[in-house]
């Protein structure tokens, strides 16, 4: 087993190794990269040619088959290199029924060998999961250190035990158990048997207040979804807006789940991730009829609608709306719904309880720049001498704002 | 004591019968239970082991309930583009059933439409009435079909299609088409080209309710069958001889422009004279009632005319005297002296007497100002003579195949086993039925139309006014439009929805969109026809010589069921009658002096319900078994009975309910007159009647005046109420414990026009779909747990009056006892006044409230809140406007409550943003918070303040005569805040100081001094 400082440094020299063969590589594959998201992923992936998005899959295998200057042609305008009637850009232009790959003509040179460099490169690799396996190992150590603590304290404890019990002996004192001795101890202080019981009731009260309170409270409610999707990868990683998705929070009391049309806007033609592999998009594909290898959706096809597990549930009772919160109070998604962003699996961040509500009216101040209260607010300031209107004060708490 | 209770019911209705020890009739079926003691010792479960079991099933119980149910969400694969789950979605559409048309805007969420409103078009189709408001329900009927169907069972449109064209190309004899008055112009054009696929087919025309008289006489008197479009709101005196135009007449849209002309703001009224038989919602807002008999009808027209001819020194048609000959001679000069701003209208089903007004009509050049021939009214146009030859056909086997359309004739035929007879001689019978009705259980084939909300459709009710309907809803079952069947069975392989768009592009206007998008187009040009256009002949027929007989009986129809095409619809079963308050029933109805002299009686039983006399009733030898129901205001010697009941195949909700009044609707004729007669029988009928008090017992409840004295006095008839205190004599609202509540956002008032309420009961209807009102059906409702949020109270006037009584000398109890009388037939007067919860400002429910349930906002509302109720029902008892309803039962959650709530098809109608209650709740009117809270948040999001009008309650948008207005008083310039000022304003018994959100404007009669 290493000490901690050895540890230290092996996770150093890890690092510093792979940072190091990046380094050396080639620096123009860095650049290369972002050149090849921006302008290049959405039509090909990096990989195998066999691993179609609209055009071929693109690894170092298309060096063996292409000249470097074949290339540079070809991606700088491949129309071009068609019509002067170059063999193997037509064979390719029939292959892909006749597609013409967008050009680019304000490729330097230089850019086009940084895609290239990144091409024959391939995917970086994914340096997280090693770190992981580190910082796994040190807490193992840490608790092993414990136990050995334990062990010492408890032999220390026998070991006193025995020398009193010993010298006790040869004292010729009774023994004493330590539930007689303490049990003499209470009778001595009736009072501790008073407060004991107090103690007990009480905390049994507060007990059963606690559980009564949960009832009916899903806080933390993470059920298991018919598809795996993942909050983190597309609103955290991708960074893609709530309201792409949640589009109708902006105009109607439901934030919405997304249609599966929405969800193919992007998965025509992403067809894998990153985590699952195919296996979860492939559902999206099985509930609206997509192949995803011809790209078209299968004629006459039986739709099988996707049957989420709603996570946030408030009762029929209580009107709740969406574009309210959202759009007229400007409060942000996580408010309420936590760090979805950082969510794999969504659970319930929030309590949902009317005390939970009821907190937020009294705490949060209205827009009264909103034309809505134009006249209001005159009224406002001389009644509430200038300090904040919140929410609570203009009737945000009447019942029949919620219920009806 | 006991003399000073009965003051409470009403004495009309006989309270003698009260059996006091029928209080607790209703026993707890312990014995039953305790007979199967055999049963119960032969148990090998002994106490102990009960116990045990009784333990551990409320402990599992209680250990279950602790874990959440898991929620599934279903969201759309392909979400379409107009539908954001969670807003409402409007399209403009039309509605003609029953020959009434309406111009609508629809409600949808999520696909599903839930609320009817009135696209208020400026100047047709106002005619949303209570029917057409719960047609949204009728959608969502469970009885709906849910196949196409051949000899009773179940079988697909390709084998039917296949086997019906076989039969009409093999058919040598007659194909006919029996319909309701068809006004689609694509549809008739549709007609023509199966007319040349198939040269023997035909269509006749059979309108449920015939206006053939009025078509009949216009061709006398016109050259022309038709029926002229009229302008209420034109005329400064009408004259009605039963006409029932505010509800059932013609156009239930009259009723809009009546009431425009009945605003005293504007200096003037118009004056209205009703000559009828029975009491109807017209008859209650008259200016002067006459209750007269259906046979002498034909006289007292007579006599109006001969008054006229008088008075421009014409020869006299020598007509016999009437009773009211008098108030006849006023009436001409009346009518006279307002030239081409008068109308005369009559519901007569007698050529001869159409004629006559017809006649009147012309001389007092009322032609081109107050009704139009110009623009025609296309809503009836069926002939009565052709059912009949149609069955002289069907029995002379010249009919090879027989289709119905919106028709039900074996229900609305008087002579229905004739007509049933000769159906036997029918090879081929088709019915295009959306549901299994009397008539399509003896078609070979049922081919369901689809619902009007799920059909695309033109419609042209008026002479240059077109109309578009359009799908709101996807087919909720395997139903098929009719025209698409047609179209179908003709070979053709167009969809009607092409068809209809090529046509309508084609003849009638090339904006497709826009005609879509608004409902309807005005192409009515300005130019009238001149008057020496006409080619008016004044044929004076031979006047036939009307019978006379002790009892005549007249058959009308209820503004809730109509014909029957609804009687499903349980909204509509439980609408009360407007007039007799009576719902789930149809019933004899009798005038109070007739009902004593014959000994038939009404009363009440120890739970306040009512009960009625069972009567046979015979008219020549039909013979039909029904209770009476005493009605003030009718005149003596004249029955009469509702139609649209007593279907046998309408229903869960709607079979079996009443008696079918159609089988005495002989020759199309209302009145019957001969061989009418009457006998009680043993039985005692229970209704289900929701108001049993008559009159207003001498208090201020709805504040009435005359326009003469309003002229003088805006604010006569409306007497501030003033408290006698240490101060003098004070406004109840000067005397208070309560401090005022804050209102500085918004203060909510809503005023009602007594004026312009016509007590229709479109708003009650509006209400139930709007707020998720739950149906209890005809025993709870018999037990007053009714669970309508608003009601509209009628009163009947009464002859003694505390100033008479102080006159006369009368003795308080007996004042009392005379004041609970309504008054005699001839002098009668009806008040009807909307009350829903009058959002008291110092309520006297928040008070007694234990848990803080129902509370007060800064916005002028009482709120209610369900989830905090216990059930105590204090508030209930401390109302003192009763308009609190207790939710006895889980109506949405409970089997024997079967109406839409427990129908997984009737629950679609709900509105989800409110919540259904549960059980043992109070609820109110809310004034439809959602509708508040809503508009108040579109004006956040769209950063801008609140329009007046922006937020309308549903009854408000239901009210086609604007008896009810809605807004913020904060609003100086809203609407509500100028009604608020109007010297008729008055609040719903000030001299409680509740200081409601709801205030009233004082009825004014337009009464000759």
């Amino acid at each position: 087993m290493s000490t901690p400082l050895s540890s230290f440094r092996f996770i150093f020299l890890f690092f510093l190794s792979i940072a190091f063969s990046i380094f050396c590589s080639a620096q123009d594959a860095i650049v290369g990269e972002s050149l090849f998201k921006t302008n290049c992923s959405s039509c090909h992936y990096l990989g195998p040619e066999e691993k179609k998005l609209i055009g071929p899959g693109l690894d170092s295998e298309i060096f063996e088959e292409h000249t470097e200057e074949w290339l540079y042609k070809w991606i700088r305008n491949s129309a071009e290199l068609i019509e002067s009637g170059d063999k193997v850009a037509n064979e390719l232009y029939e292959e892909y029924n006749k597609a013409v790959m967008t050009a680019f003509p304000h490729f330097s040179d230089e850019d086009i060998s940084n895609i290239l460099a990144y091409i024959k490169e391939g995917p970086s690799e994914v340096v997280v999961d090693s770190s992981e396996s580190v910082g796994v190992n040190s807490s193992d150590e840490s608790s092993t250190l414990l136990y050995i603590i334990l062990i010492i304290i408890i032999f220390n404890i026998s070991l006193l035990v025995y020398v009193k019990n010993t010298l006790k002996t040869a004292a010729g004192i009774q023994k004493e158990s330590l539930l007689q001795s303490s049990l003499a101890w209470v009778q001595l202080n009736p009072s501790v048997i008073v407060f004991g019981a107090i103690l007990i009731v009480f905390s049994g009260m507060k007990g059963c207040w606690n559980t009564l309170s949960t009832v009916g409270v899903a806080q933390n409610y993470q059920p298991e979804q018919p598809i795996a999707f993942s909050h983190k990868i597309h609103a955290g990683d991708n960074g893609i807006d709530c309201n792409y998705c949640h589009h109708t929070a902006r105009s109607s009391k439901h934030a919405g789940i997304p249609s599966a049309n929405v969800c193919m806007n992007c998965h025509t033609y992403i067809n894998e991730g990153t985590i699952t592999g195919k296996d979860e998009i492939n559902k999206i594909y099985a509930a609206v009829g997509f192949d995803p290898n011809t790209r078209t959706y299968i004629p006459d096809y039986e739709e099988q609608p996707i049957e989420w597990v709603r996570i946030h549930n408030l009762p029929d009772l209580a009107y709740f709306d969406h574009s309210q919160h959202v759009n007229v109070a400007g409060v942000e998604c996580q408010t309420c719904h936590g760090p979805i962003e950082e969510m794999e699996e969504v659970y319930q961040y929030s309590k949902l309880t009317m005390g939970w509500c009821i907190n937020c009216h009294r705490e949060t101040e209205i827009d009264t720049e909103n034309p809505y209260y134009h006249d209001l607010h005159k009224n406002w300031i001389d009644k509430y001498h200038g300090e904040e209107v919140t929410v609570d004060m203009i009737g945000g708490m009447e019942c029949a704002k919620c219920h009806y | 004591m006991k003399e000073e209770k009965k003051y409470f019911n009403s004495l009309n209705h006989d309270t003698d019968h009260v059996n006091g020890a029928n209080e607790f009739d209703e026993k707890l079926s312990v014995e039953a239970m305790m007979e199967n003691a055999d049963t119960l010792s032969a148990s090998s479960t002994t106490r102990r082991d009960f116990l045990k079991f009784l333990g551990f099933s409320s402990v599992a119980a209680t250990l279950a309930s602790c874990e959440a149910p898991v929620v599934k969400s279903i969201p759309y694969l392909n979400k379409p583009e107009e539908i954001t789950p969670g807003n409402p979605v409007y399209y403009a559409s039309s509605y003609f059933s029953e020959n009434v048309f309406g111009s609508l805007l629809v409600k949808t969420r999520e696909g599903r439409p839930i609320l009817l409103n009135s696209s208020h078009n400026p100047k047709f189709g106002g005619g949303v009435n209570a029917r057409c408001q719960a047609s949204v329900l009728s959608l969502y009927d469970s009885n709906r079909l849910k196949n196409p169907m051949r000899d009773s069972s179940e079988y697909s449109w390709k084998h039917i299609d296949a086997e019906i064209i076989n039969q009409l190309k093999n058919t040598s004899k007659k194909i006919v088409l029996l319909t309701s008055t068809i006004i689609s112009p694509s549809t008739r054009s549709l007609l023509e080209l199966f007319k040349k696929t198939y040269s023997n087919f035909e269509t006749i025309v059979y309108d449920t309710i015939s206006k053939d008289a009025m078509l009949s006489a216009n061709q006398k008197s016109f050259g022309s069958r038709f029926l002229p479009t009229y302008d209420f709101q034109k005329a400064e005196v009408i004259v009605s001889f039963d006409a029932d135009f505010l509800s059932e007449w013609l156009d239930p849209a009259h009723a809009k422009q009546y009431t425009a002309n009945r605003k005293p703001e504007n200096g003037k009224m118009s004056r209205h004279y009703q000559f009828e038989s029975l009491l109807s919602v017209t008859g209650a807002n008259a200016d002067k009632r006459v209750p007269i008999k259906p046979s002498s009808q034909q006289a007292y027209v007579l006599r109006l005319y001969d008054a006229l001819l008088a008075l421009t020194n014409n020869q006299s048609i020598k007509s016999t005297k009437t009773k009211h000959d008098n108030l006849i001679n006023q009436i001409a000069k009346e009518l006279w002296s307002n030239k081409g701003k008068s109308l005369i209208v009559s519901g007569s089903d007698n050529t001869d007497v159409q004629v006559v007004i017809n006649a009147m009509n012309m001389l007092l050049g009322n032609y081109e100002k107050t009704l139009s021939t110009t623009i025609k009214s296309k809503l009836y146009s069926s002939k009565n003579e052709d059912i009949d030859s149609l069955i002289t056909d069907m029995n002379d086997n010249k009919i090879g195949v027989l289709m119905f359309l919106n028709t039900n004739p074996i229900y609305t035929l008087s002579d229905s086993d004739r007509f049933k007879n000769a159906l036997e001689k029918v090879k081929t019978k088709i019915s295009f039925s959306e549901s299994l009705d009397e008539t399509s259980m003896f078609c070979d084939y049922v081919c369901p139309d689809t619902n009007y909300l799920e059909s695309w459709g033109d419609l042209n009710p008026y002479t240059g006014f077109y109309a578009l309907q359009q799908p709101t809803i996807s087919p909720l079952f395997n139903s098929r439009q009719v025209q698409d069947s047609l179209l179908t069975w003709m070979g053709n392989t167009v969809k009607y929805y092409d068809y209809l768009k090529t046509f309508f592009k084609k003849n009638i206007s090339n904006n497709w969109n826009q005609v879509l998008h608004d409902g309807f187009l005005n192409k009515i040009s300005d130019k009238k026809n001149a008057p020496e256009d006409y080619n008016f002949s004044e044929v004076m027929s031979t006047r036939s010589q009307a019978t006379k007989s002790q009892i005549e009986i007249q058959l009308y129809l209820k503004s809730s069921i109509g014909t029957g095409i609804h009687a499903n619809n349980p909204w509509l079963q439980e609408l009360p009658d407007p007039i007799s308050k009576v719902t789930w029933d149809n019933y004899l109805t009798i005038s109070p002096s007739h009902a004593q002299e014959l000994g038939l009686k009404n009363w009440h039983v120890s739970n306040g319900a009512l009960d009625g006399d069972m009567v046979k009733l015979s008219v020549g030898d039909k013979h039909l078994k029904c209770p009476i129901y005493v009605q003030p205001g009718q005149t003596h010697g004249v029955l009469g009975l509702a139609f649209g009941y007593g279907r046998e195949n309408a229903g869960k909700s709607g079979s079996n309910v009443g008696v079918n009044a159609f089988s005495l609707y002989e020759k199309f004729n209302r009145n019957q007159i001969a061989k009418v007669s009457i006998e009680k029988i043993s039985g005692v009928h229970e209704f289900a009647c929701t108001q049993n008090s008559h009159t207003m017992m001498g208090r201020n409840i709805v504040k009435e005046t005359n326009f003469s004295d309003y002229l003088k006095d805006p604010k006569s008839g409306n007497k501030q109420f003033l408290l006698h205190s240490h101060k003098g004599n004070v406004k109840p609202s000067e005397l208070t414990l309560w401090d005022e509540h804050e209102k500085d956002v918004h203060f909510w008032n809503m005023s009602i026009d007594l004026n312009s309420c016509t007590g229709c009961g479109a708003c009650v209807v509006a209400c139930h779909a709007e707020n998720n009102v739950p149906v209890v059906g005809k025993e709870e409702v018999r037990k007053n747990r009714d669970m309508h949020w608003l009601r509209i109270d009628r009163y009947y006037s009464s002859d003694m009056t505390k100033e008479r009584a102080k006159e006369e000398g009368v003795g308080a109890i007996e004042m009392y006892k005379k004041m609970e009388e309504p008054a005699s037939s001839e002098n009668l007067e009806v008040v009807f006044q909307p009350v829903m919860c009058q959002h008291c400002n110092h309520a006297p429910c928040e008070t007694v409230c234990p848990v803080a349930a129902t509370t007060h906002s800064r916005e002028g509302l009482n709120h209610m809140t369900y989830n905090r109720c216990i059930g105590t029902r204090y508030c209930m008892n401390n109302c003192p406007y009763k308009v609190r309803r207790f939710n006895w039962f889980n109506y949405a959650g409970n089997e024997q409550f079967d109406y839409n709530m427990n129908d997984d098809l009737g629950k679609m109608v709900l509105n989800p943003d409110v919540t259904v209650r549960g059980r043992g709740v109070m609820e109110k009117c809310t004034m439809c918070i959602q509708n508040i809270q809503k508009s108040k948040l579109d004006a956040k999001k769209e950063r801008r303040k609140i329009k007046d009008g922006e937020i309308a309650c549903a009854c408000e948008k239901a009210c086609d005569t604007g008896a009810i207005t809605f807004g913020d008083v904060l609003d100086k310039d809203s609407r509500v805040s100028q009604e608020k000022k109007n010297p008729r304003s008055y609040y719903l018994i000030e001299e409680l100081n509740t200081q409601p959100s709801v205030f009233y404007k004082t009825k004014v009669r337009n009464k000759k001094v």
